[in-house]
């Protein structure tokens, strides 16, 4: 199984501001983290085509290559900015099991993993606990709708911040349940809010969603 | 007939939709490409990233030919040929200078 890292030039490439490198080929080239193997990058990221040649180019431009062909020490680490989280339990049970760049979503999106929506977050408060999440069925069902969550968060990135899609999939395909995803939809939001009234209909359905399950 | 080194493709609406369909009804290069498509890039910046697709230009042509990205404007041909220049004197591509449509020295024109 292969894992790539980036060498020191993909390292300028994907933060140097004036790298000529293509903004789309940069989202990938910062995702490359010297864990996750290639497999993993292919079968999370379908929708982007070829993701093996895409790596294989960014390997023949020099800018990432196979782990077992650096010599120890070379590969680049996330940037500290990246691969710095906060404190919750939450997030570093993710840091214990998921690539470093999962954790750039909730970074680069400003205000932390916790729902900025007031509303929202008291809802969830408010629900009783004698809620049956624990049944096969109330199971079932939280991963059904979680499913539905996650493809209609990916078909709006899509269609409306192709340029943050690589980074947002990759993240949505980490997550295992409503929890975790009611706690990165913060972040989410405040990604997507600029985008205006589609945003705001679309969060809204997401939300409400999630309030039917949790 | 113009060579398309110059030229900004942005996705179209119809592009949008053909990566969100799970039927494949454009090649895996050509989607592949599509995905990378965003908007300020002239297509001659993204020949040395993009080794394994090429040559890039006819599927450029082919994803304009079947309506899923759209010319938004090109850069200037000096800015083209700083580019090559660079590409083909060895630069090494993180020092390679950008010719984007946000870069001051691109020269940019927007499709009116």
């Amino acid at each position: 199984m292969t894992v790539y890292a980036r060498t020191e030039e993909g390292q300028l490439a994907a933060y140097s501001a004036d790298s000529a490198l293509p903004r789309k080929l940069r989202s990938i080239l910062k995702v490359i983290d010297g864990k996750t193997t290639i497999e993993v990058y292919v079968e999370s990221l379908r929708a982007f085509g070829d993701v093996r040649g895409v790596l294989k180019s960014l390997d023949m431009a020099g800018l990432i290559r196979p782990m077992s062909q650096l010599p120890p020490g070379a590969a680049k680490a996330e940037q500290p900015e990246q691969a710095t989280v906060g404190s919750t339990s939450f997030r570093q049970s993710q840091q214990q099991s998921a690539p470093s760049s999962v954790m750039g979503f909730f970074k680069r999106s400003g205000k932390g993993p916790a729902p900025t929506d007031t509303q929202f977050a008291a809802t969830r408060q408010e629900l009783p606990s004698a809620v049956s999440r624990n049944s096969p069925s109330a199971s079932q069902e939280q991963s059904l709708a979680l499913g539905r969550a996650v493809d209609a968060m990916s078909n709006f990135i899509l269609t409306y911040a192709p340029e943050h899609s690589f980074m947002v999939l990759k993240e949505l395909e980490m997550l295992s349940n409503l929890e975790q995803l009611a706690v990165t939809l913060g972040g989410y939001e405040q990604l997507v809010k600029h985008i205006g009234a589609p945003a705001q209909e679309h969060l809204s359905s997401v939300k409400t969603l999630l309030r039917e399950y949790l | 007939m113009s060579n398309l080194n110059d030229v900004v493709f942005a996705i179209t609406a119809k592009g949008f939709s053909a990566l969100r369909s799970d039927d494949l009804t454009i090649s895996l290069d050509l989607r592949t490409v599509l995905t990378m498509v965003d908007g300020i890039c002239p297509v001659e910046q993204y020949v040395p990233f993009l080794q394994v697709f090429a040559p890039l230009v006819p599927k450029f042509e082919t994803l304009e030919r079947f309506g899923l990205i759209r010319r938004v404007g090109s850069v200037s041909g000096a800015a083209v040929q700083m580019f090559q220049t660079q590409s083909q004197s060895g630069t090494p591509l993180s020092k390679m200078r950008r010719i984007d449509a946000e870069h001051q020295d691109s020269g940019f024109m927007p499709m009116m």
